[in-house]
């Protein structure tokens, strides 16, 4: 315990909430792009970008965490990411800085936070007085949820 | 250390290359043992010598033991069969199968773990007792070469008379060879012996391949697919240049350059898809041996007829292509073909005939597979259809032959109809179709009752590119594949009706049912007037996709949309063009299912297999 281990995450905000995720599943950040709309995709799938001849779906987070539906505008940034060698991009509103803070200063999340459901959410950053929140961005783009919407497709 | 390391890495390179050499050559074998158990062919004969030799060398310098000896069996008894001193009656056949199926899990056992282990020793002395007992007296073999003589008249260098000449000179300089004479006696120049003699040395020889890794090949297609959305920009700049102006030299320039690069990436991309083309023997090859012992586990007896076997696909396609032609087939010996007795009662001819046949159509491979068996009972297709509830008495009468002979493609219907065996076609003919249509191809079947069933098969060259016509709805562009347009109709007054809700075109006194892009996909509702109807053919069936407007021809390089946004409805992929932009492409037969959605039977099934599913 204790050992100090230093973490380095990436910061960015929706709305006045500020989130953070680990510098290393980032791979790029990319100012806002021309995005094809997907029909038949699960809602929060705002479509596809082209990034350099490879197409990657982009998620709009506000959409995913249930935050309210904001115009694009030129600090809109699309973060993208890889999680077990998938890659995709998601929407957001602004992004900040890279902070590095000991992974001890880390708190488990509380049971509701932002209106967020904390399942999303891997743990709490302080840092001075500022609280960020760590995305769990496996569960954000996880299947249960897919297999939800399939679901209810079906049974329509 | 290292140099041991190393010589251990070379070891195991050695290794892999004989594993990959080895498979090959034994489904080459197999294949060629079940065709010389049909009719004797020398030259199959001396094949399966050639590789179960090649086998056996490499077995033993690797110092696989127990592989190298049943090699060596196997050899022995395929000797006799090469000298003529043994016929491969379906006695010998059975045992050399049986001993190349278990080289086979050998050399399977050494690409997993480094070892065989299974047994021989019962396959041994199979053979073993075969070389004793079958033993016969024949005449020596025959010599296989040409001599050098009959090549150079073959090449029409020398004529018959004179090799004649030669061949007297020769018994009195018996020393000499014949080709020595024939320079000296100034009948052919020295080059054109040397060059014979080459010739005579090669041949025989297979033709001239090479092995490339198909991640390499992969990568030479990636970079082609990026040079075509290169050459679609350059298009569109050019395009841009002619509007916008510019001195006339740059236009020029520019025109010039265009029309290099796009003749020069046709080419390329056209030579690229060339070397990833495989000949669907490949497939094919598991068929003949499938068959063989198909017939003899149901009692069968079926003349296989293969043709077409040169008919190249891309390689993609051979590998997803093999499960889907094994149910087939499968399907046909089991369900199709009668017993003999059977047939004879029908009036038919004691063997049943089970042909396939692939050949090239425009940008299309077709492969047809045909039985005389005992066809498909299209009342009891039907009857499945209503009692499931898939679909009602007047949709059941609408039904042309051939789209009613299609529903035996409908989810979950086989399944029962193999329960109750009403009809012919067994299980997962829906896995079949859903495999083909997912490599863009298409399945359909056609079928006289008690007489003979065909199953059509097909399918593009080339899964990586292919042209499309795009079109728009509303803001959005898509690409529908130009395989299955058939026509461009402008919507004028007068030629859309509405049947039960429906909305229908009429064309040329036909009904074509409609589904309105605007409506599957979008969010909006609002009508907009006008726009084109374009018809697609997809197997049986034809339908007229409702779209705005029509924006051309387009060569695309399909992308897949990726594992998050894999099973979208009515989407296969997606391509980029030349502006950059992301279009979707269609999949035809899946967006039809969708619209299809007030039709209860695709909706209620779709639910009932989701359960079973979780």
């Amino acid at each position: 315990m204790g050992d100090g281990k230093i973490l380095q995450l990436v910061t960015f905000k929706l709305g006045s909430e500020e989130f953070a995720v680990d510098i290393l599943k980032v791979q790029e950040i990319n100012k806002m792009m021309n995005i094809t709309k997907i029909p038949n995709a699960p809602a929060f799938i705002e479509g596809v970008i082209n990034l350099r001849g490879k197409i990657i779906p982009i998620v709009d987070l506000r959409k995913r965490l249930g935050f309210k539906d904001q115009d694009y505008d030129k600090s809109t940034r699309i973060i993208v990411v890889e999680l077990d060698g998938l890659v995709l991009g998601f929407i957001v509103d602004s992004v900040s800085e890279v902070l590095r803070i000991p992974e001890n200063t880390i708190e488990p999340p509380p049971t509701m936070i932002a209106g967020i459901e904390s399942e999303y959410i891997e743990g709490i950053g302080k840092v001075d007085d500022r609280l960020l929140i760590l995305l769990e961005l496996k569960k954000i783009f996880s299947s249960p949820e897919r297999k939800d919407i399939e679901n209810i497709e079906a049974n329509n | 250390m290292d140099d041991q390391a190393l010589q251990k890495d070379e070891m195991q390179e050695i290794i892999d290359e004989f594993i990959v050499e080895s498979s090959e050559l034994m489904d080459n074998v197999i294949q060629d043992i079940v065709a010389i158990e049909q009719s004797q062919d020398e030259e199959k004969v001396n094949g399966i010598f050639r590789a179960v030799h090649t086998i056996k060398g490499t077995a033993s310098f690797l110092g696989f033991n127990v592989l190298t000896a049943l090699a060596h069996k196997g050899e022995d008894l395929l000797g006799l069969v090469r000298k003529g001193e043994m016929k491969t009656d379906q006695e010998v056949a059975d045992v050399l199968l049986e001993a190349f199926d278990l080289m086979k899990l050998m050399i399977e056992d050494i690409r997993t773990g480094g070892v065989e282990n299974h047994d021989a020793s019962s396959v041994i002395e199979k053979l073993a007792g075969f070389l004793v007992s079958k033993k016969k007296n024949a005449e020596p073999p025959q010599e296989e070469k040409k001599k050098i003589g009959e090549m150079l008249i073959e090449e029409k260098i020398i004529t018959k008379g004179e090799l004649e000449d030669v061949l007297k000179k020769q018994e009195t300089e018996t020393d000499k060879m014949v080709g020595e004479i024939v320079v000296e006696e100034k009948l052919a120049t020295e080059g054109q012996v040397k060059n014979t003699l080459i010739k005579q040395k090669t041949a025989g020889k297979e033709e001239q391949s090479i092995r490339i890794d198909v991640k390499k090949l992969d990568e030479l297609m990636n970079l082609v697919g990026e040079l075509v959305l290169g050459k679609n920009r350059l298009i569109l700049v050019n395009s841009l240049a002619k509007k916008e102006g510019g001195g006339e030299s740059v236009l020029d320039n520019l025109a010039d350059v265009t029309s290099y690069v796009e003749g020069i990436t046709n080419e390329l991309q056209l030579s690229v898809m060339r070397a990833r083309l495989v000949p669907i023997g490949k497939v094919f090859s598991k068929i003949p041996r499938m068959v063989r012992d198909l017939c003899g586990e149901f009692k069968k007896d079926i003349e296989l007829k293969v043709e077409g076997e040169e008919t190249e696909l891309d390689r993609s396609l051979i590998e997803a292509l093999t499960d889907p032609m094994i149910h087939i087939v499968r399907n046909s010996v089991d369900h199709g073909v009668e017993v003999p007795a059977e047939r004879e009662k029908k009036g038919k001819n004691r063997k049943g005939l089970l042909s396939i046949k692939a050949y090239n159509e425009g940008n299309h491979v077709i492969i047809d597979i045909f039985d005389d068996g005992k066809g498909i009972n299209l009342q009891a297709v039907k009857d499945k259809v209503k009692e499931k509830g898939l679909m009602s008495e007047a949709e059941l009468a609408s039904l042309s032959t051939k789209e009613a002979m299609n529903l035996v493609f409908i989810p979950g219907l086989s399944t029962a109809q193999k329960v109750s065996s009403v009809s012919g076609r067994g299980v997962g003919m829906d896995v079949v179709k859903t495999n083909i249509e997912k490599m863009n191809g298409q399945a359909y079947i056609d079928s006289e009752e008690g007489q003979w069933t065909k199953l059509t098969i097909k399918l593009p060259l080339t899964l990586a590119i292919m042209r499309a016509l795009i079109v728009k709805s509303e803001d959005e562009l898509f690409a529908i594949p130009l395989n299955m347009v058939t026509e461009l109709v402008k919507l004028k007054e007068g030629l859309l009706k509405t049947v039960d809700k429906n909305e229908v075109l009429v064309l040329r006194n036909t009904v074509i049912p409609l589904m309105d892009l605007q409506k599957t996909f979008s969010r909006k509702t609002e009508e907009k007037q006008g726009g084109y109807v374009v018809i697609c053919n997809i197997g049986e069936k034809v339908v007229g996709i409702k779209v705005h407007s029509v924006v051309g021809q387009e060569e695309v390089v399909i992308k897949p949309l990726g594992e998050f946004l894999k099973n979208i409805k009515g989407i296969s992929g997606a391509t980029i063009r030349g502006d950059g932009k992301v279009i979707l492409i269609l999949d035809i037969p899946s967006v039809i299912l969708h619209h299809n959605n007030q039709k209860k039977a695709y909706s209620h099934l779709r639910a009932v297999s989701a359960s079973a599913m979780n």
